[in-house]
């Protein structure tokens, strides 16, 4: 709660928006997002338009705070995955038995989450600035559906729009004794672990070469920097997903 | 000895102590049985169809332990074979298409060309399947019709599931008028793809004339989507493809016939039809 208090924005009424906690009453234009949070009497009603699409609430009897930070990027427009591929631009060789660290850019999507003084959070909205696209891994009886994003393969940090993008700082681990090319990379986004402040969005994760066409892939532990705060993860477990944390990708890397 | 003792007729105690054990052995054999299907099973079908299958395993363990033991115990078998198939060649006849739909429902179960919320034709009717019983199946038909189909025929008919692979393709024609620039529809139809994000980006969308028809050029429109979503994507996309089409300019053109009167025929070529031979001067 003491970030809660201490990050806040009074009473944000403009066109800047950035990830954090805002006050409320609250109002951003930013482009073509709009968003309208105020209290009225003892509920508060929440707005948002962007693209055409309206999102609505209204929470009863109770005063707080709005959090937009970067979420994991597989629920718009509908959660059909929890699995998320980057392609690469441009492939990477990694020497045998080597450990090569480059950096990604990764898709992020807004949650807004209202924290209530007493009670526990309440997500209010999900949406993204981006147009998400979707891809298939693998054959078409058996493979997984993922949310596709491209990138390049960057070795100093890149800075994308860090409300449609993150950085993700990867270590590829080829265990195997001859080179080997990758060109995607597949993530489970049940164990994503977002850090963000107001410039950058981050992730660290790892890909551990098994074979010629498969690798595992997870997220690791991350110090970031000190102003840097968690994302709340928005992504509820179901019964689906008995995968775990690490994706074994076995249809190609 | 206390075995070699005659109880009845040629029947000694050892005889009947055997008896006694074959007949525990098979209990102890249906038990685990039903224990190791019950293991295998229980994640692959309902625990009231689990249970009659246990059922129907143990009994006929029973019954061929009890035919096992009968010569031990001093009768002969051989009488009440014939007697026995005489009832169950009547039983057989009278409930063939029971029995019938019985195998072919364990089959069905443990084959699971379908499964319950899949949506499938069988038989020529097209729905969700509802349940698998063991003696039927039913399914809820997308006009909300309750249809019970016996095991046997579907058994014995051609399944199509339309939710059993991940990603499914549909298929669209969209016309364009042969005034219509067709690379630039291909550009647009291309775009609008692009921008629909459940148009999966691999196995990627096709899009290329297809046939130079009688009224239009067809554009063939193939899309690629979550099985799920299948019938959204279908919904939503064509209607944004024709959308953008018609903000471009572009019409879905009506089917028309070009009609050359005797003085100026030649020059009275349809503007939008579909004739590409070359009009030349012919009336003036």
């Amino acid at each position: 709660m003491d970030n809660l208090l201490t990050a806040g924005n009074s009473e944000h009424y403009g066109d800047e928006f950035y990830f954090g906690y805002y006050d409320i009453p609250l109002n951003i234009e930013h482009g073509n997002l709009s968003v309208f949070v105020d209290q009225e009497g003892k509920n508060i009603l929440y707005r948002r338009r962007y693209g055409g699409e309206t999102r609505e609430k209204i929470i009863f009897g109770t005063e707080g705070r709005v959090l937009f930070n970067p979420v994991e990027p597989v629920h718009k427009p509908k959660e059909i995955t929890t699995f998320f591929l980057i392609e690469l631009d441009a492939t990477l060789s990694v020497k045998p038995r080597e450990t090569a660290e480059v950096m990604l850019t990764f898709p992020v999507e807004i949650g807004a989450v209202f924290f209530a003084e007493d009670q526990g959070p309440i997500v209010l909205d999900i949406f993204t600035l981006d147009v998400p696209k979707y891809t298939l891994y693998g054959p078409p009886g058996t493979g997984l559906i993922c949310r596709y994003w491209k990138s390049k393969a960057y070795t100093v940090s890149p800075a994308p729009n860090p409300r449609l993008a993150g950085v993700m700082y990867l270590q590829i681990k080829n265990t195997q004794p001859r080179w080997i090319e990758i060109s995607k990379a597949v993530f489970c986004a049940h164990d994503l672990l977002i850090y963000y402040n107001r410039q950058i969005v981050c992730c660290s994760a790892y890909m551990r070469i098994l074979s010629e066409t498969s690798a595992e892939t997870g997220f690791k532990s991350f110090s970031p920097q000190p102003d840097m705060e968690l994302s709340t993860k928005l992504l509820v477990p179901r019964k689906t997903i008995m995968t775990g944390p690490r994706c074994v990708m076995v249809e190609g890397i | 000895m206390i075995f070699e003792r005659v109880v009845y007729g040629e029947v000694t105690v050892l005889d009947i102590s055997m008896a006694l054990l074959i007949f525990l052995g098979a209990l102890l054999i249906s038990k685990l049985l039903a224990l190791n299907i019950r293991r295998s099973l229980r994640d692959r079908i309902a625990r009231e169809h689990l249970e009659l299958i246990v059922k129907l395993l143990t009994y006929a363990a029973i019954v061929i332990a009890i035919i096992l033991v009968l010569p031990l115990i001093g009768v002969e078998p051989s009488g009440l074979m014939v007697a026995g198939g005489i009832v169950a060649l009547a039983v057989a006849f009278a409930s063939q298409s029971i029995i019938g739909n019985l195998v072919s429902g364990i089959f069905l179960i443990m084959e699971r060309p379908v499964k319950i919320g899949d949506i499938v034709e069988i038989d020529g009717i097209t729905g969700f399947v509802e349940d698998i019983r063991i003696i039927s199946t039913t399914l809820r038909t997308f006009d909300g019709l309750y249809v019970r189909i016996p095991n046997e025929t579907v058994f014995t008919s051609r399944i199509t599931n339309f939710v059993s692979h991940q990603v499914r393709r549909f298929d669209r024609v969209v016309g364009i008028r042969y005034s219509d620039d067709a690379q630039q529809a291909i550009n647009i139809i291309g775009e609008t793809i692009n921008k629909y994000p459940l148009a999966l980006v691999n196995p990627p969308a096709q899009v290329f004339v297809d046939r130079l028809g009688e009224n239009s050029v067809n554009i063939m429109v193939m899309v690629w989507a979550p099985t799920g979503e299948w019938f959204t994507v279908r919904m939503e996309l064509l209607l944004q493809i024709k959308t953008a089409l018609e903000d471009a300019g572009m019409e879905i053109p009506l089917p028309q016939r070009v009609l050359w009167f005797g003085d100026n025929h030649g020059t009275g070529r349809g503007k939008d039809a579909g004739d590409t031979r070359d009009t030349g001067n012919a009336g003036n």
